[in-house]
This record gives C-alpha cells, structure tokens and sequence, in this order.
C-alpha cells in the first residue's frame, strides 16, 4: 500500500510528459488514491443493475460472471449497430497525437494511457481484434488485442478517470468525442457490474427520493425554511418560495448540491433573491428536486430513467415551461438528450419570460431554459438594480465549465451576469476557458474522496491557469456554474492555490442585487462585512 | 465544416503543453503539425489531379492549367514541380515526428508508419522515373488509358521504376478500405462536425429508443406520503387519512460529503 501521507505539490509534479512504454501492453495499477470504490450492493441492487455482487477494484478476483467476454463482445456489436458516432471513431483516428497533451489528467499524471487518443485505443484495440479483418488477420500488427481480465481491468481504470469534459475533441480534426468513448466503455463495464460508488448511489437515491443526496420531502422542506429565514435577517424582506405549487408558470429545477451544500448554498440564496424581486409566478419541486443526472456518467439507459421526472412533474403541476439552475453535467443531459429521451415536450409552451415578453427560440422544443440565459436576459432589459460595490471584495475570474461551455457554447451569458455585477473581473489565460476549458478534475462522478489523488492531478491545469491570475491579478475567487466544480474546486484550490474562494454566478446576482423595500445590507450572502456604501 | 476540410481548423487552434520549471503549465501556440498536415493533403491532391492527364485525350484544360501553375518555377528538364518537394518534405516531417516526439512515438502503431512510408515509397519512385531512370510518357499513357477503358495493352520499354511506382499504387488502393486511411470518408461523416448543436430547438428522434423503468410521482408519493405532509406540502391522493406506517428515512445518507 502507497503511504498515507498526501504528497506536496512537488512530489505530485514529479511527472513527465514524455512517455515510454507500449500502448498495447495492459498495466492496470489500483494505486490507492487513484481509483474508485465498486459500487454498493444495495443501491445497485435498488437500480436492477445487472450482476451485483460484492467486489473491489484492488482486489484480484473481480467475481465475472462465466461468459462475461461474450457479454461484452455482445455488448460492444450493439453499441456499434446504436452509436454511428462509436464506430465511425473507432475507425478514422489517424493516431496524429493532436490530443496527446490536452487532457488535464494526462498533463497532472504524466500517465501515457491518459492520452485521450490512448484512452480510445483501450476499445479499438479490442475493437480491431474481434470486429475488423485487418485485427484479425493481423493482431498485433494491426494494433489488435485479445479481450483478457487486465484489458478488462485497464478499462475500468481509465474509464473512470476520464472525467467526459471532452476537452480533447476541440482539438481533434476529426471532432473524436472522447466522452463517448468513455460513455461507451462505461456501458460495457456495467453490463459485468462494474461501476463505483460515487455514481451508483447518487444515481440510486434520486431514482428514490428525487435528489441525489437522498433527501425526503421534509428535509427538503425545511430546508428552505433556513434560507427563507437567512434572507429575512439579511435584507428584511419576508421572502416566499413555493414547492409543488400546481399552475405555476414556471417550474424551477436546480441541482440539489444547491441547497444542502456549501458554498452552492449562497447560490441558493441567490436565486430565491431574484426570483422574488422580479416576482416570478414559479415553483420548486420536491419530486424532480434533482436537475443533475449521474445516470448520464452510468448509462443513456439510467441516464433517461433519472430524467423522466422532469418532464412528468411539469406535466402534473400543469406549468408553462421550465427553467434549470446553475450545473454542468444536468445540462448536457438537458440540452443534449431530454428531448429526445423523454420528449416531446408538448404540453408545455415555448419558453417566454415574463418579465421582458423575450422568447427563447433556442429552447422551442425543449422548453428549458438555463437561468443565466433568463438572467442576462434581464439585465439587458435592465429588470434588475444592481450595485456592483456590494462584490467589491471580491476580485473575480470566470471558471467555464466544460459542459455548459462546450455542449451548449454557454460563453457570453455568464460573462455578460458576473460583468454587469462586479467591478474586478480577469479572465484566465485564453488557452484555458471557453471551448478550451480545464475541467475541474472531479466530473463525470470521479469526485470520491478515495480517488483524491487523480482529482488533484486532473485539476492541476485549472488550478495552475488560477495562479496565474491571482499572482498577476490579485483574484481571490472564481465564479463557476457547475455543482460538482463548486464541491471539487475548494479543495483543489486549497491545495495548489491557497486563498481563493469559489462561488456561483448567482451568488454575484443576490449580493448585488437592490431589492424593493430591503434593509440597509451590512453583510454579503456568507455573512461577511461589506465596506460601507 | 468547410473550413474543417479546406484549411483543417482544429488542426490550427493546436498548442503544446508544457511544465516549467516554475512548476507552472504554459501553452505554447504549436502550427507544425497543422502546417505539415495541410502541405501534405494539397501537395497529394493536386499530385493526383495531375495524374489525370495521363488518363483522359485530350487533356482536360484545368489540368494542364494546374500543371502549368505546380510547375511555376521552370527549373530543370522536364519542369520540376514544386508539389513534389513540398510532399516529401511533410511526408518526411510526419514521420520523424512520429519517431522523435515521444508522446506520439508511444501512441504510433505499425498501421502509423506503414501508410507514411509507402505514400513516400510512391513519391521517390515518382520522381525517379520523372527525372533519373526516364520513362518513355506515350507508352505509360497508352497503358493508363487501356486500364480506364478496360482495354489493356502491355506497354513497351517503360523501365523497372515504373512498376514499383505501380506496384505500391496497387498496394496502397488496397490498403485503403481497411485501414486508418479512412478517414478520408470519416471526416465528412463525423456527427461532431456535421450536426448542429440544436438539440434543444429542435426534436431529434432516437431509433431504438426503447421504455425505461422509471419511479413514478405517484409511487414517490406513496413513499413518502408521512413526509410530505409534515413538510405541509400538497398531495394527490388520501390527502386526510393517516397512514399505518411513518415514512421511512433511516436509509438516508448523510449529505455531509457533498460539502466542500
């Protein structure tokens, strides 16, 4: 067993990014901190996963089901006949090594096999072996392998430490998704009942409760009693927010990090701030109380059972359209598949906001709008007073994250909100935000604490690119729209950048938003005194 | 997508990863790989839009016109064109890289090398029976065309550098199908470049969609119908009798290691 001592930022740099070594020869190494744990028996069993069982990814004996290649080769010929997109990748990359150094775990780790164009030859290679006839004509002349249990076991390894922020296709002059790659792989594994913890639960307790942490209706209740009375101490105004209100206008759904967790709490606040000064008719859910969806880092099929709740609640409540709050993942779900997974959507209206009578064609089939496109849209409109000292403590910068940046190209918008309610904004170096972001290291459910190594390693790049500008800038926070960054980025950046603060769009919204009838603000949204106005 | 194509716009946005010494991760503009990608694909298509004068009578005007422009500089008997420097120059590129930059010697398969030396095995063979071991232009004509007519006729005195620019033609036509080159065809099917990124406009429809199982609202009620009503929160059904069994929570996890 590796040393318990977590490394110095030295000893973790001490990594080369020129590699050696074969690209075929299987190496899977469950070096503790760097994977993680199998998924729990209960909830698997609770999702009807197939061969639950009780295993652990270091130990030898994986306890596979007899047959378990056929299952796979199986497995495999249907995604083929599925995803023209999996073939057509598997087929056309000319190894030109364009993505060999845009991985950010592969930049953390130093580890060859995290080349993106690596991490797709773990298929191919099988894929040539059994499916092509150069592969089986040729084997390893044709870069083909045999399916065995370390090739099996590699999978597992780098599949989960892929976190599908799809950084690598930018630069591919192919457009390879290397997230599909993984999506791929991913199904596969699970057809053997091998996934991890950090997925399987969360996605069993939302299939359950309606939210991933797994909270019943009365906490979530109660919940927002907190806030609702953080709010009332805080500006002097008695603030409503409706749950399950039937014929409401708009359902409002956000990932449930944002109301449990920290600092997603303030971007909580934030919401219900705006919501009420705009007098918003809209509802919470305490059914679909879960926008994120880590069936998506599972399979499409777990991904679309997690999903249909939304539109079933909007249907029940009998609202118009539908609005999301800040997350990453969620989104690509939403932009990408709810349509089509659980569409169409006709019983809703296209989405209109009340307030400026905009209509947002861009969601015409949908009918989901992301709350910084209905935010910007306001501000445009000047619907909201703000006062922009009231961040003025803050120096900011603006983390994209992946999927709200490069699944939906959510660039402007967020950028558009932090401008017109903070006065210090920096952008990062260019090479690493927008559609060239760095993930955070922890998407895609790797964000277990067990595999805090590879996080730390992942979400080296964005760290750096940070102290980057707080040497340069002085930034002391970065703004981000994604629960799973506002959970990872803390600890990252107490390891690498110490001092800097983590925050959300909307969290910059309610400190600087002017409400009708508030009290004189003596503190922000964490309770921090503000410079006199 | 065009622009994918024409001028390989990804190819262009590429940079190089870097550690310094300051511990800090630099991204250096890197064009190389994009430069010797593209002089590679023109030199090679406009080599090959020259070879069809070899197979049409008379030759077409655009082809001579290309001729005429690859030839520009007139130097050497017979001209000297400018394409077939410029291909084995970026062949030669492609594959020292593929030899000298570690993290692309580690991910190079045989099917890398192979495709690169046998397009360079054509160029220089190419060459040598342009400019060193001449070949007699009619004889080669009247045998392209006997081939496209499907007329065959054996050409005389042609040479031996001939028939290995023809062999490894041969070769590669049949390598083609298979392998990596592929990508040639790929590239205009990649759903990343030739989709638009319209899923929420637009309804797209999954063939094999198929029903999931889902947790109904009704069946969540039922669960939890204790809880909703202690949160005061409105019901569907049996919205006054009280129920024989509490809601259960003693199953729910502690949302603690969701705090950063």
């Amino acid at each position: 067993m590796a040393d318990e001592r977590q490394k110095t930022s030295h000893e973790m740099l001490d990594i080369s990014l020129k590699p050696s070594g074969d690209l075929l020869t299987p190496k899977p190494d469950f070096r503790k901190g760097t994977y993680c744990y199998s998924a729990p028996v209960k909830h698997a069993a609770y999702l009807d996963l197939p061969y639950v069982r009780d295993w652990k990814p270091n130990e030898f004996d994986w306890k596979l089901p007899d047959k378990w290649q056929e299952i796979i080769l199986d497995g495999m010929r249907t995604l083929l006949k599925r995803h023209r997109s999996f073939r057509l990748f598997l087929d056309i990359c000319v190894r030109c090594g364009a993505c060999a150094d845009k991985c950010h775990f592969f930049v953390g780790s130093g580890d060859p096999k995290n080349m993106p164009v690596a991490r797709a030859e773990l298929l191919r290679s099988i894929y040539r072996r059994y499916f092509t006839f150069c592969g089986k004509i040729f084997g390893r002349f044709a870069g083909a392998r045999d399916l065995t249990e370390d090739v099996l076991k590699e999978w597992f390894y780098y599949f989960y430490q892929c976190t599908e922020c799809r950084r690598c296709s930018v630069y591919c002059p192919y457009g390879i998704d290397t997230c599909e790659i993984t999506m791929m792989g991913r199904e596969l594994l699970n057809l053997l009942g091998l996934n991890i913890q950090w997925i399987v639960e969360p996605a069993s307790n939302c299939f359950r409760t309606g939210n991933h942490l797994g909270v019943p209706p009365n906490a979530f209740q109660q919940t927002f009693e907190f806030a609702l009375d953080e709010l009332r101490e805080l500006t002097g105004i008695a603030i409503e927010a409706p749950i399950n209100r039937k014929g409401a206008e708009i359902l409002f759904v956000a990932p449930s990090a944002d109301y449990f967790a920290s600092p997603h709490w303030f971007t909580f606040l934030g919401y219900l701030m705006l919501f009420h000064e705009i007098g918003l008719d809209y509802t919470w859910s305490a059914f679909a109380s879960e926008g994120g969806n880590f069936g998506l880092f599972h399979s499409s099929e777990l991904a679309k059972r997690l999903n249909a709740k939304i539109y079933e609640e909007a249907r029940r409540l009998k609202v118009k359209w539908i609005l999301g709050g800040e997350c990453g993942h969620m989104w690509r779900t939403i932009h990408q598949y709810m349509d089509t997974f659980n569409g169409p959507a006709d019983f809703l209206e296209e989405p209109v906001s009340p307030i400026t009578c905009t209509t947002f064609d861009n969601a015409r089939s949908t009918k989901m709008v992301h709350i910084t496109e209905f935010t910007a849209d306001l501000i445009y409109h000047r619907k909201l007073n703000l006062n922009k000292s009231r961040n003025d403590k803050w120096k900011v910068t603006f983390h994209d994250s992946c999927n709200p940046a490069r699944s939906m190209g959510l660039f402007e918008e967020p950028r558009y909100i932090i401008t017109n309610t903070c006065n210090h904004f920096y952008e990062m170096p260019e090479n690493t935000i927008r559609e060239r972001t760095f993930c955070c290291g922890s998407g895609a459910g790797l964000g277990a604490d067990e595999n805090m190594e590879m996080r730390l390693r992942g979400g080296f790049p964005r760290a750096n690119a940070v102290k980057y500008v707080k040497e340069k800038y002085g930034v002391n926070i970065v703004a981000c729209m994604c629960a799973i960054d506002k959970a990872s980025l803390p600890p990252l950046f107490d390891y690498w950048v110490p001092g800097t603060e983590v925050c959300g769009v909307h969290e910059l919204v309610g400190n600087a938003l002017i409400m009708t009838g508030e009290k004189k603000r003596t503190t922000n949204l964490r309770g921090e005194p503000l410079e006199a106005e | 997508m065009a622009l994918e194509i024409i001028f390989f716009r990804s190819l262009f946005r590429n940079d190089r990863t870097k550690l310094t010494d300051r511990e800090q991760a630099t991204y250096w503009g890197n064009k190389l790989l994009w430069f010797g990608g593209i002089i590679f694909h023109w030199s090679l298509l406009v080599i090959l839009l020259r070879h069809l004068r070899l197979f049409f009578e008379p030759v077409p005007r655009h082809v001579t016109f290309l001729q005429n422009l690859d030839g520009f500089f007139q130097v050497f008997t017979p001209t000297f064109f400018v394409t077939d420097a410029l291909i084995i120059i970026a062949l030669s590129y492609l594959f020292l890289r593929r030899i000298l930059n570690p993290q692309i010697r580690y991910i190079s398969l045989i099917s890398d090398y192979f495709p690169l030396l046998l397009i360079l095995g054509i160029a220089v063979s190419g060459l040598l029976m342009r400019h060193i071991y001449r070949v007699d232009l009619v004889e080669t004509k009247r045998f392209a065309l006997g081939l496209v007519s499907f007329d065959p006729v054996m050409p005389k005195e042609t040479g031996v550098a001939f028939y290995v620019h023809l062999f490894l033609v041969s070769v590669l036509l049949a390598y083609f199908p298979f392998s990596k080159l592929m990508h040639m065809g790929g590239v205009f099917m990649s759903p990343t470049r030739n989709l638009k990124n319209d899923s929420r406009a637009k309804r797209h429809i999954n063939p094999w969609s198929y029903p999931v199982k889902t947790h109904t609202y009704d069946e969540w009620e039922e669960e939890f119908r204790e809880a909703i009503r202690e949160a005061g929160l409105p019901l569907e059904k049996n919205k006054e009798q009280p129920l024989g069994f509490p809601a259960s929570l003693s199953t729910i996890e502690s949302p603690e290691k969701w705090r950063g």
